[in-house]
C-alpha cells in the first residue's frame, strides 16, 4: 500500500505525521510505503491513502486515494483510530 | 539542537504574526537562520493557513531550507495568553516551536526528537506549563 502524509511544504509537519503513521502501521503488521509530500505535489501523486489535516484536505478534493484527516499529529491513539475506521488496520 | 537562549517562556504577545516573529528571532539570534526565513515563515502561515497548528494549542511555523536556513534546529516560545491562529480545532495557541528546516540528516533528527517528546503527554504538559528553561532542556536531552 502506498501512503502519503501531506502538509503545506512537505518539510516539517508531514514528516512528523509520516513517522507516527509509519510506526503505527509497522506495529500492526501493515506493509506500506509511507512518503511525505507538500500538498501541490500530492495532488498529482498516486496513492492508496493520504493522511493530512483539516486545513489542507480541501486542496485534495477529487484525489482517488482514501483520505484521513488528523487533528493532533502527535496523538498516536487518534491516528490508530482513524486507520482502524478506514479498515486499514 | 537547542540551548537556553532559544527558549522564551510566558511572553505577552497578542497576534500570530508577532508570535512567529518572536520565535523566529530566537533562531536568528542563535544563527540558525537569516532574517529572510522569518518573513518566509510568516508568508507560509498566511498562504497555507493555520495548518501549522498541528496539535491542540501547538503551532509549528517553518519555511523551506532555501529561504535562509543556516542549520537545522528549533526554538521554543510559550505565551502568557493563548492566541487564535485561525485553526478551529486546535486554537488557541500557547506553544510555538519555530523550526529551522534543512535538507540534512540533522533535520530528520530534529523532527524525530520533536515527535518523540510531543507524543508524550506528560512531557508536553511540563513544556507548556513550566517557567524553568532548564526543565525543558532536560526533557529535550533525554533519549
Amino acid at each position: 500500500m502506498n501512503v502519503l502524509t501531506v502538509c503545506g511544504l512537505g518539510m516539517g509537519t508531514s514528516l512528523i505525521l509520516k513517522m507516527n503513521v509509519e510506526n503505527i502501521l509497522k506495529e500492526n503488521n501493515v506493509n506500506a510505503k509511507v512518503e511525505h509530500l507538500d500538498v501541490s505535489t500530492a495532488k498529482s501523486t498516486n496513492a492508496d491513502l493520504i493522511v493530512t489535516s483539516n486545513e489542507l484536505v480541501k486542496n485534495l478534493e477529487g484525489h482517488k486515494a482514501q483520505i484521513i484527516v488528523i487533528k493532533n499529529f502527535f496523538d498516536k491513539e487518534e491516528i490508530l483510530k482513524a486507520l482502524k475506521d478506514k479498515k486499514i488496520i | 539542537m537547542i540551548n537556553k537562549n532559544m527558549i522564551a517562556l510566558n511572553e505577552d504577545i497578542s497576534t500570530a504574526e508577532e508570535a512567529i516573529k518572536r520565535a523566529g528571532k530566537l533562531l536568528l539570534e542563535n544563527e540558525y537562520i537569516t532574517e529572510k526565513y522569518i518573513h518566509a515563515m510568516i508568508d507560509t502561515y498566511k498562504k497555507n493557513g493555520a495548518y501549522i497548528v498541528i496539535a491542540p494549542k501547538f503551532a509549528l511555523p517553518h519555511a523551506r531550507p532555501e529561504n535562509g536556513v543556516i542549520k537545522a534546529g528549533f526554538s521554543i516560545l510559550t505565551l502568557k495568553n493563548g492566541i487564535n491562529f485561525g485553526n478551529e480545532e486546535n486554537d488557541p495557541v500557547k506553544l510555538i516551536v519555530a523550526l529551522a528546516a534543512s535538507n540534512s540528516d540533522e533535520h530528520i533528527q530534529v523532527i524525530q526528537k520533536l515527535t518523540t517528546v510531543f507524543s508524550d503527554k506528560e512531557k508536553t504538559n511540563i513544556i507548556f506549563n513550566t517557567d524553568n528553561k532548564d526543565e525543558i532542556i532536560k526533557i529535550l536531552m533525554e533519549e
